[in-house]
């Protein structure tokens, strides 16, 4: 499943493949659903007016590049869609669905010594589909197309996974694991669009929804590499779910953190708390929907987040999705 | 022939300079055209093809088989691996490159980078410097000390992908597309007989100093020489005279390296039979050619090139065509048409 959700094309602004595969996985587990103008895809999973209601949260979509423009010699111009960092786009594949390119740099047997050192910028990059000049290249791609990265699902080392889009398909495959079993909660999951571009999405499909708790089930960044300060790794692979205190973009209800502690802790979940406050995800734009929703996110940590090669250790996913389905098991 | 298929398969072999495993794989390819074949000392990988004529001079075809890559250089306590490069390998390449650590098992690994924002460095526009590199192999040390060792060869894959107008895009077409010539040659000249002795020739250790060349050399003592390699594809149309646009056909080296008279003859050749070229010119080649040139008195020379975009990157980019135009002009010049020795 994993590999299924990682591979599909999704950047923002560009989601639908990812979506269909989401609703045709859960249609036989849910009430009902909409897909709003913006293309977030939320599910319905009701039980009674009574019962409490939970918001579960995953985004749709990845980093990837938008074509800008096209030079005559046939090169295509682009502009990253979300935050990538720039030293992870030197000499590698990318796809639109259709056609594949390649970002490709001068040769550094023809470089200066300080080019040598430098990062480029994207205004320096370009994506190569092998067209010789701008009339060609316009029958295949156009501005405003999308590509994304190329990256096969690879399992790894002990237990260890490398894939692109961990970020947040990883949300998403635990939304839908979740899905499959039945609770005494309502259950809103919010399958949005466009969470790497600003929580844009989010913001628009939290609209109208009143909710007990939300929860956001993302993926975070883990520097736990050799060398780093350990006050600078955020989160470690093999220590479990990852549950945010604070980030960039929201403050963790207390009560909702303590009560997903206490069902780590009563359920025997690995788990650790997310070490640093950096990062902003949709919790941000939930947290302040409809006056005020208590709201936490729970993350699977991945190393080289962001990257066509993202990392995360497999036992970690499972003590996510255990953990929210714990969760959600606890109400009754 | 389906030229990508075999670019895709010589691409995903291994063959590091001094990694001598890829011999055997290597030597099988032309075991299926040469009377003879052999693995010498140096690693260099030959197959003969005698001819019928009496006193035959002798003709080596070459095309280095070595790829650049890493070298392990440390495994740390937890696993993680310090790296050296092997071969000219640009450090902006590596973050988030996968590669392949061939150990006593083959070992997928990510060369991960710490962040911009953690480095304590001086600015977020310095490239990583490949000291700061680890390789994550998803195991801890004691997992991982069983199956890599320092001084193991790692890869830097990438899978060919094919591109718009017959071109194509991956790792090591440098010089893997240059073998493919070979093949193409091979293949086109099955069952013809030539008038020279048919030296093939997959040397070794090009990429760190020519290396196998002059013992290839020394010990067929050819008479005449043709080298295949890749030379700088245009990057853009501003771009300096001196580069190829993929496409512009076999890129013929004119310069001390290789023979003056003879490689008038072929660029004639070229043009009366409408294979398509261009002519590159330096002083020095950089190539086997040099090498091969005086390594046992002296050879005529002969070097052709594959014109090669982002060359030394993982996304080598060509086009198919240029390999089979240096594949028809190997085989012009194995017919006898252009040599006078």
């Amino acid at each position: 499943m994993l590999k299924n959700y990682t591979e599909l094309f999704g950047v923002s602004g560009c989601e639908n493949a990812v979506r269909n595969k989401i609703l045709t996985d859960i249609k036989p587990y849910i009430t009902s659903y909409e897909i709003d103008s913006m293309g977030n895809l939320i599910a319905y999973k009701n039980v009674g007016e009574d019962k409490k209601t939970i918001i579960l949260s995953a985004h749709m979509d990845e980093v990837g590049f938008i074509v800008t423009g096209i030079t005559k010699d046939g090169m295509l111009k682009f502009d990253t869609v979300g935050g990538i960092d720039e030293s992870v786009l030197v000499s590698k594949k990318v796809s639109s669905g259709e056609i594949y390119g390649v970002i490709g740099i001068k040769p550094f047997h023809q470089c200066s010594n300080a080019e040598k050192n430098e990062v480029l910028s994207i205004d320096d990059l370009f994506i190569d589909i092998g067209a010789r000049n701008k009339e060609e290249a316009i029958k295949y791609v156009s501005p405003g197309d999308y590509f994304g990265f190329v990256s096969d699902y690879t399992e790894f080392g002990k237990d260890f996974i490398k894939a692109k889009a961990l970020d947040d398909r990883l949300g998403c495959c635990v939304i839908i694991e979740a899905l499959k079993e039945d609770y005494d909660v309502n259950l809103i999951c919010l399958f949005n669009v466009q969470e790497e571009t600003g929580l844009r999405g989010a913001k628009a499909s939290v609209y109208g929804k009143s909710a007990d708790y939300a929860i956001v089930v993302e993926c975070t960044t883990a520097n736990d590499l050799t060398g780093v300060k350990p006050n600078m790794m955020v989160t470690t692979l093999g220590e479990g779910a990852a549950i945010s205190v604070m980030d960039s973009a929201s403050i963790a209800d207390r009560e909702l953190f303590d009560k997903l502690i206490e069902t780590a802790e009563k359920n025997k979940i690995k788990h650790q708390k997310k070490r640093a406050a950096t990062g902003g995800n949709d919790a941000g734009a939930i947290h302040t929907g409809m006056g005020g929703i208590k709201t936490c996110s729970v993350s699977v940590p991945s190393r080289y987040i962001h990257s066509p090669s993202s990392v995360i250790k497999k036992s970690d996913y499972v003590c996510v999705r255990n953990l929210i389905i714990a969760f959600l098991k606890s109400f009754s | 022939m389906d030229f990508f298929e075999i670019l895709k398969s010589f691409s995903l072999k291994e063959g590091v300079s001094g990694h001598m495993e890829i011999c055997e794989y290597f030597e099988n390819i032309l075991r299926e055209y040469c009377q003879e074949t052999k693995t010498d000392k140096i690693g260099n990988v030959i197959g003969v093809i005698k001819s019928k004529n009496k006193n035959p001079k002798k003709l080596m075809i070459e095309a280095h088989m070595d790829r650049i890559g890493l070298i392990v250089k440390n495994i740390d306590e937890n696993g993680f691996i310090s790296f050296e490069t092997v071969g000219g390998v640009d450090k902006r390449i590596l973050p988030s490159q996968e590669v392949i650590i061939c150990g006593r098992e083959k070992v997928f690994g990510v060369i991960g980078a710490m962040p911009p924002h953690l480095r304590e460095k001086k600015d977020n526009k310095s490239a990583c410097e490949i000291k700061d590199m680890l390789i994550d192999t998803g195991m801890n040390y004691d997992l991982i000390k069983e199956k890599v060792s320092v001084g193991d060869y790692i890869l830097l894959p990438c899978e060919p992908v094919r591109l718009l107008n017959n071109r194509a895009a991956g790792a090591a077409f440098d010089n893997r597309a240059g073998m493919v010539s070979l093949v193409g040659f091979l293949e086109m000249s099955k069952n013809i007989d030539l008038p020279y002795d048919i030296y093939v020739v997959f040397t070794a250790g090009e990429e760190s100093g020519l290396l196998g060349a002059y013992s290839a050399a020394f010990n067929i003592n050819p008479d005449i020489s043709v080298s295949v390699d890749v030379t700088f594809g245009t990057f853009s149309s501003e771009d300096i005279v001196g580069t190829f646009e993929p496409g512009c056909g076999a890129v013929i080296f004119r310069g001390p390296d290789t023979s003056y008279e003879g490689t008038k003859r072929l660029i004639k050749i070229a043009e009366d039979t409408n294979i398509p070229y261009e002519i590159e010119a330096a002083s020095s080649s950089g190539t086997n050619a040099s090498a091969i040139q005086n390594a046992r008195g002296s050879v005529e020379t002969y070097l052709l090139s594959i014109p090669l975009k982002y060359m030394h990157e993982t996304v080598e980019l060509l086009c198919l065509d240029d390999i089979l135009a240096v594949s028809k002009l190997i085989f012009e010049i194995a017919k006898g048409g252009v040599s006078l020795a």
